[in-house]
C-alpha cells in the first residue's frame, strides 16, 4: 500500500504487458477451436476401372438383371431426348449454393455416403432404455417409434443386418443398373452435348 | 499478496456424487452407483509487484466408481497459470475499502489423459483461455462482499475415435469444439486477522454444448451448467508464521449434464517472505 502514487504511474504499461501476454494465449486458443462440420468432407471420387461386366455379376437377392425392366432410352436425335438435354443445361445454369452442396456431397462416393448415413442411424439409436423406477425395462414400440426408448434398437446385432440390407441392395442396384447401361450403351449426355459441363470426374459409363 | 513473496502449500479434494442431471433430469444409475473423484492440488503464488501475482495450478486426481465395471483413472491433470492484477484499490463510503481486480488464466492438458470416459475421465482435456474481473468490498470492521466474474474459451478436443455423436448429429471427425464457459460468483464473509471466513454462490453456464441422451453416458462438449454453494475457513496459526490451514466444503444445487457432487477439502498454505 505504501508508494502508491509511484507505483499507479507504472502500472498502465505493466497492464499493458500482461494484456499483450493474454492476447497471445488468446490467440492460441481461438486458432484451435475451428468449428467440426458435420459432414465429412471428401475429395471427389474417380474410378479406376468401369467394371463393364458387372451385369453379368452374381445375384445374392434377385433373381437376374432383368427382375426389374428399364423402358430403352428415346433416340438421340429425337425431340424428348433433345428437350431432356435442354432440361440439363438449363438446370445447370441455375444451380444454387445447395444443389451445387450436394453435388459436392454425392462426388464423395455414393457408397461411402450411404454408409455413413446408417452409421450416422445406428449411433442415434444405439442406447439402451433406462431402467423404470421400479427396475424393470421398456422394450420400444413399433406402434410408437418415437416414445422412450426409440425403436428400433440398433444394437451391434441390429446394426449389422442394416448394414448388410442396405449394402446387398446396393450391390444388387448396381448390377442391374450396369446391365441396362450396356446394355442401351448410351453415351453420358456431357459426351452427346459439348454444351453440357460434367460437374463430377467423368468415366466411360453409359448413361 | 505482497512483492517477492511466495504462498505455496497442497489441497486435498474429496467429491462425491451418487444423483446426477442426464439433460434437466434428476436420476441415479445401478451402473456407476456413487463416483467419487480425490485431488490432491499443489498451488504457488508470487508477488512479481504489491499489484501483480503470478499463479500457477496442477492436481493430481484420481477417480472411481461404487458399483459397476467402469474403471476409475487417476493422472496429473492440467496445469493453470493465472495472472492476477490489482487494477484499483480506493476508499469507499469511508466505512471501507474497494478493489478492483483482474485476472487472465490460461490452462493446458499436462498428462494425455482421454476426455471421452466421463463421469470417470479425470479432465475434459481441452486447453484454454479466461479473463476475471473482481469487484471488492472490504469493510474496515472485517466483512467483505464480492463479485467476480469470468469467460473462458475452451480449444478443441481430440478423441480416441474417428467419429461421435453428440446434440442430434453424427461427426465424422475424433475433434470436438468445445463451447465457451461463463461463471460468476458472489461472495461474503469476515476477515479479520488470522481469520478468513467467506461463504458464496457461484454459477457455470457453458454456452452451447448438447445434452446427455436418455441412459447415454456424459459427452465432454455437453451443456455443464451448475450452482453451487462454497464456505471455506481459513486460519493463520499463531504459533508457525506464514502458515495458512483451510477447510472448504461445497454443494451443487441444481446442475445439467453434470454430478450433484458435495466435496469437502482441507489444505495448508505456506508463505515466505524474500
Amino acid at each position: 500500500m505504501k508508494n502508491e502514487s509511484t507505483r499507479t504511474i507504472r502500472a498502465p504499461r505493466r497492464l499493458a504487458s500482461a494484456a499483450l501476454a493474454a492476447a497471445v494465449a488468446l490467440a492460441g486458443v481461438a486458432a484451435c477451436s475451428r468449428s467440426i462440420p458435420t459432414l465429412e468432407e471428401l475429395t471427389p471420387q474417380t474410378a479406376n476401372n468401369d467394371d463393364a461386366g458387372a451385369g453379368s455379376w452374381k445375384m445374392i437377392l434377385l433373381s437376374g438383371p432383368t427382375q426389374f425392366t428399364v423402358a430403352p432410352p428415346s433416340a438421340v436425335s429425337s425431340d424428348a431426348y433433345q428437350a431432356e438435354l435442354a432440361a440439363i443445361k438449363t438446370a445447370q445454369a441455375n444451380l444454387t449454393q445447395a444443389q451445387k452442396d450436394a453435388i459436392d456431397y454425392w462426388s464423395g462416393g455414393a457408397v461411402l455416403r450411404w454408409n455413413q448415413i446408417l452409421r450416422e442411424l445406428v449411433a442415434r439409436y444405439n442406447l439402451p432404455p433406462a431402467p423404470r423406477d421400479d427396475g424393470s425395462y421398456p422394450a420400444p414400440d413399433a406402434n410408437n417409434p418415437f416414445a422412450d426408448p426409440a425403436f428400433p434398437f440398433a444394437n451391434p446385432p441390429y446394426s449389422a443386418r442394416a448394414y448388410s440390407y442396405v449394402t446387398a441392395a446396393q450391390f444388387e442396384a448396381l448390377k442391374v443398373a450396369w446391365y441396362y447401361k450396356y446394355q442401351y450403351n448410351r453415351p453420358s449426355p456431357s459426351r452427346v452435348d459439348s454444351g453440357i459441363q460434367p460437374l463430377m470426374p467423368t468415366t466411360d459409363l453409359p448413361s | 499478496m505482497p512483492k517477492k513473496a511466495l504462498c505455496t502449500g497442497f489441497i486435498y479434494t474429496h467429491d462425491s456424487w451418487d444423483e446426477y442431471w442426464e439433460g434437466t433430469l434428476k436420476r441415479s444409475n445401478g451402473n456407476i452407483g456413487a463416483i467419487t473423484t480425490q485431488s490432491v492440488a499443489w498451488m504457488g503464488a508470487y508477488g512479481i509487484t504489491d499489484r501483480l501475482n503470478a499463479i500457477a495450478m496442477v492436481p493430481y486426481l484420481w477417480t472411481g466408481a461404487s458399483q459397476g465395471v467402469l474403471q476409475g483413472q487417476s493422472g496429473v491433470q492440467d496445469l493453470s497459470l493465472a495472472l492476477k492484477y490489482r487494477l484499483l484499490e480506493t476508499p469507499f463510503t469511508g466505512a471501507g475499502s474497494l478493489r478492483v481486480i483482474l485476472a487472465a488464466t490460461a490452462g493446458t492438458p499436462l498428462s494425455d489423459y482421454t476426455p471421452d470416459f466421463l463421469p470417470l475421465s479425470i479432465g475434459l482435456a481441452s486447453s484454454r483461455f479466461s479473463g476475471r474481473s473482481t469487484l471488492y468490498f472490504h469493510a474496515d470492521s472485517g466483512f467483505f462482499v464480492n463479485a467476480t466474474g469470468a469467460y473462458t474459451w475452451r480449444g478443441n478436443v481430440t478423441l480416441d475415435r474417428p467419429a461421435y455423436f453428440t446434440d442430434g448429429e453424427l461427426h465424422m471427425s475424433d475433434e470436438v469444439q468445445m463451447p465457451d464457459v461463463f461463471d460468476y460468483s458472489v461472495s461474503t464473509g469476515y476477515i479479520k486477522g488470522a481469520w478468513q471466513v467467506p461463504i458464496s454462490f457461484s454459477q457455470q453456464l457453458t454456452l452451447g454444448g448438447g445434452d446427455i441422451r436418455r441412459q447415454d453416458m456424459p459427452f465432454v462438449s455437453n451443456k455443464m451448467n451448475l450452482s453451487r454453494v462454497d464456505a471455506l475457513v481459513k486460519y493463520a496459526l499463531p504459533w508457525v508464521r506464514g502458515l495458512q490451514v483451510q477447510v472448504a466444503a461445497a454443494h451443487i444445487v441444481s446442475g445439467r449434464n453434470v454430478g450433484q457432487g458435495t466435496t469437502l477439502s482441507a489444505g495448508f498454505l505456506y508463505t515466505i517472505g524474500f
